[in-house]
Order: C-alpha cells, then structure tokens, then sequence
C-alpha cells in the first residue's frame, strides 16, 4: 500500500485522474503523433506531387479526430485539477499560442492544398505541413520536457516563463533549455519513426519502401537520443527513479521501451509493417507512461521550492466531482471508442490515387 | 443581431415557401435577396458577441468573478499584445485564403453532372461558353 494514503476512497479517485489524464495524453500523441509523423516525413518520403496527394490520403480521414484528443485531455486536465490548468496553461502562455497556431497551419497545410491545380499552391501548402508538423513535434517534446524539469511556480502556485533565459536547467529555466530541446528531438525522432510506419502500413509500391527506409533510418538517433533523455532526466530528477523502487512492477514500462525498440528493426527486417506500427505505439505508451509513473503524484514540479509544487492533493477538484466526473467520462470515452473503431475499420486499407477527396 | 435574425427567418420563409411550389429558381427577386444577404449572419454572429463579451464586462461570471480578479496575473500585457496581434495576422492571411477560393468556387460556375447529355450542356450553360 502507497504510505500517503490517509484514505484510501478519496486517495484513489485523484489518482483515477492522474491516470485517466496520462491516458488521454498518451492516446493523443499515439494518434496524432503518426499524422505529425507523416507530415514529418512528406518533404523527403513522397518526391512527386501525386505520392504527396497519397500521403494526406493516408491521414485525412482521421486527423482531425486525432487532434481533438488534445482538447480532450486539457478538458479532463481543467475538470480534475483546475489549479494545475491554470498555472500551466498561464505560466506556458507562450508556447501554447505558438502550438495553437502551429496546428493552425498545420490543418491549413492538409485542408486547402487541393482546392486549386497549380504546382505552387501544392508546394507551398506541403512546406507548411512539413514544417509545422516538425514544429509541433518538437514543442510537444519540449513540453514533456519542462513537466519533468519543474518550473518556477511561486508560492501563489502560478509562475510564467519566457521561451528561453540562459539554456541551463537552474531555478529560472525557460521553455527551452538544454534539457527540452533534448526532449524535443526525441519527440521528432520517435513521431518519425511511428509516423513512418504508418505512411508505409497505409501506401504501396516505392512510397511505402521509402517511408520503410525513413523508418529505419530514424532508428539509430531515436534509440541515441532515448539512451541520452534518459541520463539527462535521471541527472536533473535523480529522484525520478523512487517510485520504481518503491513500485517494482513499475519496471515493465522501461521494459516496454526496450522491447519496442528492439522490435523495431525486426518488424522492418520481416516486412512486417503492421508490427511496426504496433511496435512505434507501444514505444510512446511506454516513454509516456514512463515520465507519468515517475512523476506520480507531482503533476508540475517547481525547480524553485519543492514545497511549491503542484501535486494531485493540492491541484484537485472536490471529491464530488471527481466521483461524478469519472462516471461520464466512462460514458463519453467508450462513445469515443466505438466512434474510432469505426472510423478506422471504415478506412482500412492501403490509400490509392482515386480522382476524389484530398 | 435579433433584428437580422428575425429577418433571416422571415427570407427562410418565403424561399421555403416558393421551393415548396417549386418557384424558387424561376423568382429572380428572391434569388438576388438570397445572393446579397449572405453577409449578414457574419455580422449578425459577431454583433452577438460583441454585445455578449463587452456587455458582460466588468464581470467574467456575472456576479460572481470580476474580469480584474481573473486574468492571468503572471501574464504580461506585453504577452498578450504578442498573442493577439498574432492572432489577427493568422485570421487575415486565413480570410483572404478563403476570400479568393470563394472568389474561385462561383467563378468557375456549378457542375452539371447529372444528366445524360451534361456534356453538351455544361458546354452551352457554363459562364466560359462563348467566351
């Protein structure tokens, strides 16, 4: 039994939230991150004008719901700790604008690129995709980043910080640091690796064989750059690693990562692109799941005092609604479940050039 | 807003009323007000919330939460002005995107698609025939 459980009734429906919230997170960048991942890759994967007709093909359909998980775990996370939401969703001000124009122009880039016929317009619109989706990757990285560092929260419980101080991981950091740009570029390497396999499980012929070859390639810096988040983590959060410690089964999340890597070059080797794809997945769960079990039960940890930090005692609702609130989102999540398994039972299959849609 | 909504209702009416007795394509007066109301729910929506937000104003939650002891406090105004100001440039490059495929759309006319002899007549109806 956990040692901070004074009872045990209240103690787990906060940490239902923790869960749930880690949950929806982890589903958004599972679902979106191969979208990201596809745009990622477009400019060098898809070289003529019909192969990236067929890349947006591959993730038209589903994009969009894609990305309203994103709405969907900042709700949960306003429902179930509205302090937590509005010192993070203030203090990250800025770059929470940027990602918002970001996945502007990045459904801009997919939306308006077939309304006219004209080799300029197409380009123009594949570079916006391309470049924000590589963005977004590396925002999203950064901001996993600047959760697991902690952030300046005062005593008031909100902090601000502005895109960057001086790159150090000190008491004043700022979004970008040594530290989140490390992060970020992994965000890059690991959406590359799952946004690749997608393209490959989705399209035919060279595309796919070169998404396959994307793939591959992205493989070394994505296991280098895992190798160095994680040393750099366990050296600004040496205690980062209690809760393994103190959970053992806790081990099966790294053990996950391992495995996936592994699995990755063995899936591509056998020209298994469903595998693969399955693999890219479980590599973000278990990264994901991984950062949410250490940080358990800290939500945003303050680099200035530890006192000061936001955990799942003091940032939550009250326990009424934590009761109630669970209950619909049981209701709302499995009409989300039948809807997604419809919709990508609907689209199944290898995308082909057709004169209709994207 | 209430006064364009009432009116809208009133032009629904009549053009349901007329596509009921299958005299709509065939009234030119109501297909001109059908053409050059088309604004007007833009600005009926931003009419309301204009006097939404600013009529709400000094409070967030009227009566509970005053717009002074909500806002961000570690958010400078300089922040702000950034945002907004961004914002802004996003919607104008985004209207004007959507000002000129509009402009395309009813420029390259309506697809006739299907009858059997379309071809001939898409030729004979399209705005290019002739030109």
């Amino acid at each position: 039994m956990r040692s901070d459980s004074a009872q045990p009734q209240e103690c787990d429906t906060e940490t239902f939230w923790f869960i749930l919230v880690a949950l929806m997170v982890i589903a958004y960048v599972v679902l979106d991150g191969f979208d990201l991942g596809a745009g990622i890759i477009s400019l060098f994967v898809a070289r003529t004008h019909d192969e990236r007709h067929l890349i947006l093909r591959a993730i038209g359909p589903v994009w969009d719901g894609n990305e309203v998980w994103l709405v969907a775990a900042a709700g949960a996370l306003f429902f179930a700790f509205p302090p937590l939401y509005a010192a993070s969703f203030s203090g990250f001000y800025l770059p929470l604008m940027i990602v918002l124009w970001l996945l502007m122009l990045r459904g801009i880039g997919v939306e308006l690129r077939s309304h006219v016929d004209d080799p300029l317009w197409w380009s123009f619109f594949d570079f916006v995709f391309s470049f924000s989706s590589v963005l977004l990757a590396i925002f999203f990285g950064a901001a996993v980043g600047n959760v697991v560092r902690g952030v300046p929260l005062g005593a008031d419980g909100y902090f601000f910080e502005a895109l960057w101080t001086d790159f150090q991981v000190g008491p004043h950091p700022g979004i970008l640091d040594w530290y989140t740009v490390v992060i970020g570029l992994l965000a890059v390497a690991a959406l590359t690796v799952h946004g690749a396999n997608y393209v490959a499980l989705k399209t035919e012929g060279d595309l796919s064989e070169r998404a396959r070859r994307a793939a591959n390639r992205a493989w070394w810096p994505l296991v280098i750059l895992t190798a160095l988040s994680l040393v750099a983590s366990l050296s600004i959060r040496p205690h980062a690693i209690n809760n393994f410690s103190s959970h053992p089964w806790g081990w099966l999340i790294p053990a996950m990562v391992v495995v996936s890597l592994i699995a990755l070059p063995l899936c591509r080797a056998r020209k298994k692109d469903q595998a693969a794809f399955v693999a890219s997945s479980v590599y973000i769960i278990g990264s994901l799941g991984g950062a949410a079990f250490a940080l358990y039960p800290v939500l945003l940890p303050a680099s200035t005092d530890p006192r000061y930090s936001l955990t799942i005692e003091n940032a939550k609702t009250g326990a009424y609604s934590l009761r109630v609130g669970l209950i619909w989102w049981l209701v709302g999540i499995a009409l989300a479940i039948v809807y997604f398994t419809f919709l990508y039972r609907f689209f199944r299959g290898k995308v082909r050039l057709t004169n209709d849609g994207y | 807003m209430v006064g364009l909504g009432t009116i809208f209702i009133a032009i629904a009416v009549a053009a349901g009323f007329l596509l009921w007795r299958k005299q709509l394509f065939g009234a030119r007066w109501i297909l001109w007000i059908l053409m050059l109301t088309f604004p007007f729910p833009f600005i009926a929506n931003i009419a309301g919330w204009i006097t939404a937000e600013v009529g709400r104003q000094p409070w967030l939650v009227y009566g509970l939460l005053r717009t002074e002891n909500g806002f961000s406090s570690h958010v400078s105004a300089g922040n702000a002005l950034f945002t907004l100001i961004g914002f802004m440039g996003m919607y104008t490059v985004l209207s004007g995107l959507y000002l000129f495929l509009m402009w395309r759309e009813i420029a390259h006319g309506p697809e006739f698609l299907t009858s059997p002899n379309a071809g001939a007549s898409a030729e004979r109806l399209s705005p290019t025939a002739g030109v």
